[in-house]
């Protein structure tokens, strides 16, 4: 296990490393926008891997409802999943509000615009911080299972988000990957593409492994210590000395 | 190499990428001391 993760995170800064050659110094800047567009290269793979850990959260969200009761063991797992893949999502969504924002400054002049794409987008973001802060913040056995049934419907605004540019006017760009006819880039910047989608997913699969272990392993004290203290003799009562006999 | 000069000093350019890796390396390092502190190193 050691050793995978070193190659994989090798393999990781290897495929960053040419990514970011490959987007800046290989592939042609865009006709109108110039180097500006080169931002893309960034931005789209951190909705790429917004989507993709988001949706991890759900399906760790549902697998944790479904088992919580019957295998206790594979429910705790689960669950540290959607934590984890939570967090990592909420990265990848603030990188993309972020190199949105700065792109828009550049192409459009604002920073922000409370147009259909960065209003849901922005609403997603807010409620997987406040999907985290319930984590944080809540104690008692509920917290787990309130949380997976907000990261399902906090789950809802994805497809909402994919889909505004499609049915709404919006001054963000229509789809460019999948938009149908006329959408699409020049087939001379894909590779710039496709190594920085594989290097930012690599990336994520890394990070999110440490963090997978570690809260397991915390839940894993906690639901010891919590054993622990059931299993410790109650304190017995004090003797009323009027009487002589148990309080 | 015209191309590479012009977009190294793109400033919008080059605030996006340093967003991109700060964000991503503040977020490793927050995952680092958390699993430190739950009693591993990255190595385990």
């Amino acid at each position: 296990m050691k050793l995978l993760r070193w190659f994989w995170l090798a393999a990781t800064l290897a495929v960053l490393a040419n990514g970011f050659r490959v987007a800046l110094f290989v592939v042609p800047a865009d006709a109108d926008q110039g180097e500006l567009s080169r931002i893309l290269y960034y931005h789209v793979p951190s909705w790429a891997g917004m989507a993709i850990f988001f949706a991890l959260n759900l399906g760790g969200s549902i697998l944790y409802l479904a088992m919580r009761h019957r295998n206790q063991a594979l429910a705790l797992k689960a669950d540290a999943v959607a934590l984890a893949s939570a967090e990592m999502g909420v990265v990848y969504c603030t990188i993309g509000l972020t190199t949105g924002s700065i792109w828009g400054r550049a192409a459009w002049g604002i920073w922000w615009t409370w147009d259909a794409r960065l209003t849901s987008t922005l609403i997603l973001w807010l409620i997987y911080i406040a999907y985290l802060l319930l984590r944080r913040f809540a104690e008692g056995p509920q917290m787990r299972t309130l949380s997976a049934v907000m990261a399902i419907f906090g789950y809802l605004d994805v497809p909402l988000v994919y889909m505004s540019t499609r049915w709404w006017r919006t001054q963000h760009p229509a789809p460019v990957f999948a938009g149908g006819p006329n959408s699409g880039l020049d087939p001379s910047m894909y590779p710039a593409v496709w190594w920085n989608l594989a290097g930012w997913l690599m990336w994520g699969v890394f990070v999110f492994s440490l963090r997978y272990a570690s809260v397991y392993r915390e839940q894993q004290a906690a639901e010891r210590d919590a054993l622990r203290i059931l299993a410790e003799p109650a304190p017995a009562p004090p003797l009323d000395p009027s009487h002589g006999q148990l309080a | 190499m015209q191309v590479a000069e012009n977009a190294m000093f793109h400033r919008h350019l080059v605030a996006a990428y340093i967003v991109t890796w700060a964000l991503q390396l503040g977020y490793l390092t927050y995952v680092l001391i958390r699993r430190r502190s739950a009693g591993k190193s990255i190595d385990r």
